[in-house]
């Protein structure tokens, strides 16, 4: 019995591990023809790649461009060409320069959507690996302007000059390219329309510009393009590839009119907006059925609230030189357009942009040589020296991918903003003397490893309208004593200095908000607690959440915060931060209340003065009022340390590199013209 | 047990349903709304400029309001039955304001405004009278505000909602292009008001803006946001994104279950067997080398919090170093390699991938369970240890093994599974540090996400799902509890 039981066992023992290994001999094969299939899948894509170029118009090769004909028209053309495009960088490259296989970018945080109206800054850097203007400045300078989308750009203007036109000309060969169905969720079923190419047309860029002036668009691209092109009295589809926008002139001086300064900067930035998509469902219909009114996109309230929630605001619908490949909760990606005109825009073969949570996961992308380019927080200097000394970068170095560095300036600066509706702030003689109570200099030195400068405004050093009479405010504690004492603020004893307003004794007391994150942001915060605490004032630091920081400027309850500014390349416009009109209006960026009845002259009168001296000589009157006023003490601007790879070539601040870029002002490298080469 | 069973279940709907109610009062209460974050940046405290421009007009974000109800009140919908004199004295706190930013803080007077825009459409023959005899700019402006309306949105339309949007539309714009400006002269303003008189006369039933007493009742009791939440997911539809209103909420969770659960499980799974293992070994040993040697090491690892230690190991054991005896690097970040390699992978080397990503990550959630399970299995197994049966199974001559895999592990296993079916709901909290340091988009990333977009309907989601989830882990535990141990019953 016992016998036949354990003859069972081993039978059984056998079947079972036959039966294991027939399961994995199974999964096995199965696996084999997976692998074969994924290869077979990949040479068919390349054979289709292959087949696709042979019948279709060859790819635009790497070499200077042509002088295009002269055009024969009594306007001449606002565009100039650009040397350093045209010739110099083609030549840089070789005719036979062939795409880097892959850009990996990284960035903190997820964009909410892809709304083309969107106010993510990562949004709009993702718009331009696909979408462009009418036109772009030229490599190296400010407010001198090249062909982009469009080819000319005349300024028409009437023989009486009251009135003119920005007449513009745009390139023939351009197209939106398909929509991906697959890039859609299972719900959106496509209609065949939006699965060919359609040419980009005059009518894109007017449907842009109606969408925007819509009021009843509510995205914030659109809230800005409204003020900004509020002058605009009339847009013209002219035919497909001409229209004309119309710019409500001013009379500026007896017998002179003008239209806008910026009406020129403005139309050139005028980029087109799918109509083939955005005007339709995803059935094919259209959201507008009747949209035969001239206006209709600019009035029709459902369609705004429509394209708001657009079906396709997930997706970038592109032009080139990059097709929009598709977004995850890791990141975005594009694939290069190989038929897009201008083939020196697309010089890597796919460009990723990897969401990650935090600066030390980027700064290990870096360490680790996924990503060619770093921009370094001086925070983390002391991480990099030691990530030089590693092990990890000595094997890479060997390899070929040290590591180099730029540092420049950068169009940034904190300060401290001082709330003018708290009673506290009101005279500016209290803002000097807290002005003069900040040891800026320690600040550079003890917290940002000497990476950053002073400054004296809001006006960047590196720009051309900078007032170089202005020097930053010393550290003076005695003077910011005295300053105190003649706006009445006397010391009781208690170590905190007093006044009365309006009837009470007011101890100066108050509250400085900062970004709970940042933790430069809070040892600066505390330093100057304690520097001002020793000129009689108790400061008290308080850190919150981006949510509330940003709620709480909207609705100006604050005392006092710190924060910084991203600045605008010349020509500034200063309206949006100082202009007093912004002093009672929720979410203004005047959410200080500064309110200054020069200044607001000023503003009003950049906005039409277009001769340059006269532009520069209002620039520096608009400092010397804010410096005296002081309604921000305006900390420093950080030092921009960029790290690349030294495979990396064209990183260099155009300003130094005249032999390359004559007469070039810009004074920051430019990431549009970076590439890698692969090895011969 | 059937009807301990019968009384539970009927308990459970009425237990999420209190819980419901809560939360929705506290987060509808809390401050902040959706709409409050989208004007911040992800660059920290840093703004751009042209960013953050104003706008004047009340319509900011009101698509966005009215699209989550958020335009409504909490529990009960009172706004029909406002006095004219508090809507009287509204209007002129904020003409007041307006005029010379005196009467309160700005802050308030943006609350007020919002309210009362809020109420607007719930109030417009109030408001209608009282722009008859103010003519003022803000009685215009509210009264606008109550006429305009939003548009029913989506990818399939028909016909009739298609006309309804163009009438809306028509209206709007009509509405919005006779408010009264300060310019006016007082001709225009009488022109203007005559106007909306009109408008209102040829509107008021297709808007319904005079509503029966019966019907103002309804909207006290359901044009509310609990309500309309309610009857929402009691459909079981949760709610779309709110970034985006083509993904809905439960396609989203889905997408992230396989990842959550491989973090929650594995562990929990690794975490079940090894505990068991170092338990009995624990408790054998007692008091030994062994027993203090490993009670040490699990009460350093326990101490050891994982904010420091995932980047440590980050850092010190995944930069730059291979998996032991292979060549294969330790990946420092996601669930698995970027899509464009993910994608040409075959299964097996797809598992392997996964398992390769997270390796690490499991390391990190394992550790600190170690000292609280394996002394709640040893103190278990010294319980069984010194019980008579063990002492009379001993007697009977069974072996030390049979003993142990047979008399003790069993009552052993009770008490890790009720701790661990109690822990259900856990699951779907995911590990939100362990998913932040290692780049990983699981459900903690994804509901801790959601708090700070103020993304109520993913809050509420996760809120019902984690208190269903609970309570049915304690069911669970409880109905294990009594088939493994047969001296525990739930009858009277």
């Amino acid at each position: 019995m016992k016998k036949n039981d354990a003859f069972w066992s081993i039978v059984k023992a056998i079947l079972l591990a036959v039966i294991a290994l027939f399961l994995i001999l199974n999964y096995w094969s199965s696996d084999q023809v997976e692998e074969r299939l994924i290869k077979m899948q990949k040479k068919m894509d390349m054979m289709e790649l292959k087949m696709e170029n042979i019948h279709s118009a060859p790819a635009p090769s790497f070499e200077p461009k042509k002088e295009t004909a002269e055009v024969d028209s009594p306007y001449p053309n606002i565009f100039v060409p650009d040397p350093f495009e045209d010739v110099t960088f083609p030549k840089m490259l070789g005719p036979n320069f062939k795409p880097y296989p892959l850009k990996f970018l990284a960035t903190i945080g997820k964009p909410e959507n892809l709304h083309p109206f969107s106010n993510w800054y990562m949004v709009s850097q993702a718009y331009s690996y696909c979408v462009g203007a009418a036109g772009k400045t030229k490599t190296g300078f400010y407010e001198i302007y090249s062909p982009f989308y469009a080819t000319r750009i005349e300024n028409r203007v009437a023989e009486d000059g009251k009135s003119g036109a920005y007449w513009v000309f745009l390139r023939k060969d351009l197209f939106w390219l398909p929509l991906k169905q697959s890039l859609f969720p299972d719900n959106i079923e496509l209609a065949p329309q939006f699965l060919k190419s359609h040419p980009v047309t005059a009518h894109d860029f007017k449907f842009n510009f109606d969408t925007q002036m819509n009021p009843f668009s509510q995205e914030a691209a659109a809230v800005i393009s409204r003020q900004q092109y509020d002058d605009v009295e009339k847009f013209e589809v002219v035919d497909d590839y001409t229209f004309y926008v119309q710019w409500r002139y001013k009379e500026v001086r007896p017998n002179e009119f003008k239209p806008k300064y910026r009406a020129t900067l403005l139309t050139i930035g005028l980029s087109p907006l799918p109509t083939f998509v955005y005007q339709y469902f995803p059935d094919g219909t259209k959201i507008i059925s009747d949209d035969s009114a001239p206006d209709a996109y600019r009035t029709n309230s459902s369609f705004a609230q429509q394209f708001t929630e657009h079906w396709a605001k997930n997706y970038i619908v592109s032009i080139g030189p990059y097709d929009f490949a598709g977004m995850n909760d890791n990141g975005m990606r594009f694939t290069r357009n190989g038929k897009y005109y201008d083939p020196i825009s697309a010089l890597y073969s796919e460009v990723e942009i990897a969401f990650r949570n935090s600066q030390d996961s980027i700064w290990n992308d870096f360490k680790l040589d996924n990503m060619s380019t770093y921009e370094l927080p001086s925070y983390q200097i002391p991480e990099y020296e030691r990530f030089l000394a590693s092990p990890l970068y000595s094997g890479q170095k060997l390899k070929g991918r040290a590591v180099k560095r730029l540092d420049y300036e950068a169009r940034t600066f904190s300060y401290i903003g001082w709330n003018e509706k708290t009673a506290l702030f009101q005279s500016k003689v209290v803002r000097q003397a807290l002005s003069y109570g900040i040891n800026v200099d320690r600040i550079i030195h003890d917290f940002l490893n000497d990476q950053a400068v002073r400054i004296v405004g809001p006006i960047s050093n590196q720009s051309t309208n900078i007032n170089p009479n202005l020097k930053p405010i010393p550290y003076d504690p005695v003077k910011a004593k005295a300053l105190l004492e003649s706006d009445g603020w006397k010391h009781d004893g208690s170590g905190i200095l007093k006044k009365v307003i309006n009837g009470v004794e007011t101890p100066f007391q108050f509250t400085i908000n900062y970004f709970v994150k940042s933790t430069i942001g809070k040892a600066i915060v505390e330093f100057i607690s304690t520097q001002l605490k020793e000129i009689g004032i108790l400061c008290e630091p308080r850190g919150i959440e981006i949510a509330d920081l940003s709620a709480k400027l909207d609705d100006k309850d604050f005392d006092a915060v710190m924060m910084a500014w991203v600045q605008s390349s010349p020509p500034e416009d200063p309206r949006q931060i100082w202009s007093s009109q912004g002093v009672g209006l929720k979410g203004s960026s005047n959410f200080i209340s500064f309110s200054n009845a020069r200044i607001d002259e000023i503003i009003n009168l950049l906005d039409f003065e277009d001769d340059p001296a006269v532009r520069q000589k209002l620039y520096f009157e608009f400092q010397d009022i804010i410096f005296e006023e002081q309604p921000y003490t305006f900390l420093y601007s950080p030092i921009t340390i960029l790290l690349y790879r030294e495979m990396v070539h064209n990183v260099f601040i155009p300003k130094d590199r005249q032999d390359l870029i004559p007469g070039a002002v810009v004074a920051e490298p430019l990431s549009n013209i970076f590439y890698e080469r692969l090895p011969d | 047990m059937k009807d301990y069973l019968i009384r539970r279940l009927l308990l459970l709907p009425l237990t999420l349903f209190a819980i419901i109610l809560i939360n929705f009062v506290i987060i509808n209460l809390a401050p902040g709304e959706p709409s409050s974050y989208t004007s911040s940046s992800m660059e920290g405290g840093a703004k751009k400029e042209g960013e953050n421009a104003a706008e004047p007009t009340d319509l900011k974000y009101l698509q966005f309001r009215e699209h989550y109800g958020l335009t409504l009140p909490i529990l009960f919908n009172y706004y029909p039955f406002i006095a004219p004199e508090e809507i009287q004295s509204d209007l002129k706190k904020i003409s007041d304001f307006k005029k010379n930013n005196e009467g309160m803080t700005f802050k308030d007077y943006e609350t007020l405004k919002r309210n009362l825009g809020d109420e607007a459409k719930f109030i417009m023959p109030k408001l209608l009278n009282s722009l008859n005899q103010t003519k003022t700019e803000t009685a215009a402006s509210f009264f606008v505000r109550g006429g305009t309306h939003q548009a029913i949105l989506g990818t399939h339309l028909t016909s009739e909602e298609k006309a309804y949007n163009q009438k809306i539309a028509d209206d709007n714009f009509a509405l919005r292009s006779h408010l009264i400006k300060e310019k006016d002269s007082p001709e225009i303003v009488d022109e203007k008001i005559a106007w909306f008189n009109d408008w209102y006369q040829k509107n008021k039933t297709f808007y319904d803006y005079e509503p029966t007493p019966l019907k103002k009742i309804a909207l006290f009791l359901f044009d509310t946001r609990i309500f309309k939440y309610l009857s929402q997911v009691l459909t079981l539809n949760f709610g779309t994104l709110r970034n985006d209103n083509n993904k809905l909420v439960i396609d989203e969770v889905i997408k992230r279950i396989p990842i959550s659960l491989t973090l929650s499980v594995t562990p929990m799974i690794i975490s079940f067997v090894l505990c068991i293992l170092f338990g009995f070994w624990m408790a054998y040993e007692r008091n030994g080398f062994v027993d203090r040697s490993l009670n040490i090491i699990f009460l350093i690892l326990f101490a050891i919090p994982v904010f420091v230690a995932a980047p440590f190991l980050l850092d010190k054991v995944a930069l730059n170093h291979d998996f032991p005896f292979t060549d294969i690097p330790i990946p420092i970040y996601g669930f698995t390699s970027p899509d464009r390699e993910f994608q040409e992978m075959t299964t097996s080397q797809k598992l392997l991938d996964v398992i390769r990503h997270i390796a690490l990550p499991i390391v990190v959630i394992l550790y600190g369970s170690f000292a609280a399970q394996s002394r709640l299995t040893r103190s278990q197994v010294l319980d069984v240890l010194s019980a008579d049966f063990i002492r009379t199974a001993r007697a009977k001559g069974l072996s030390e093994w049979t003993i142990a895999w047979k008399h003790v592990g069993r009552p052993v296993s009770i008490i890790l599974v009720t701790a661990l079916a109690g822990s259900l709901g856990v699951l779907l909290g995911g590990s939100l540090i362990v998913e932040t340091i290692f780049e990983i988009n699981g459900f903690g990333k994804f509901f801790y996400e959601a708090i700070l977009n103020r993304d109520y309907n993913v809050i509420m989601f996760s809120t019902i799902i984690g208190s269903f989830l609970t309570l049915a882990g304690y069911l669970l535990a409880d109905l294990t509890y009594a088939t493994l141990d047969p001296r525990v019953s739930f009858e009277r």
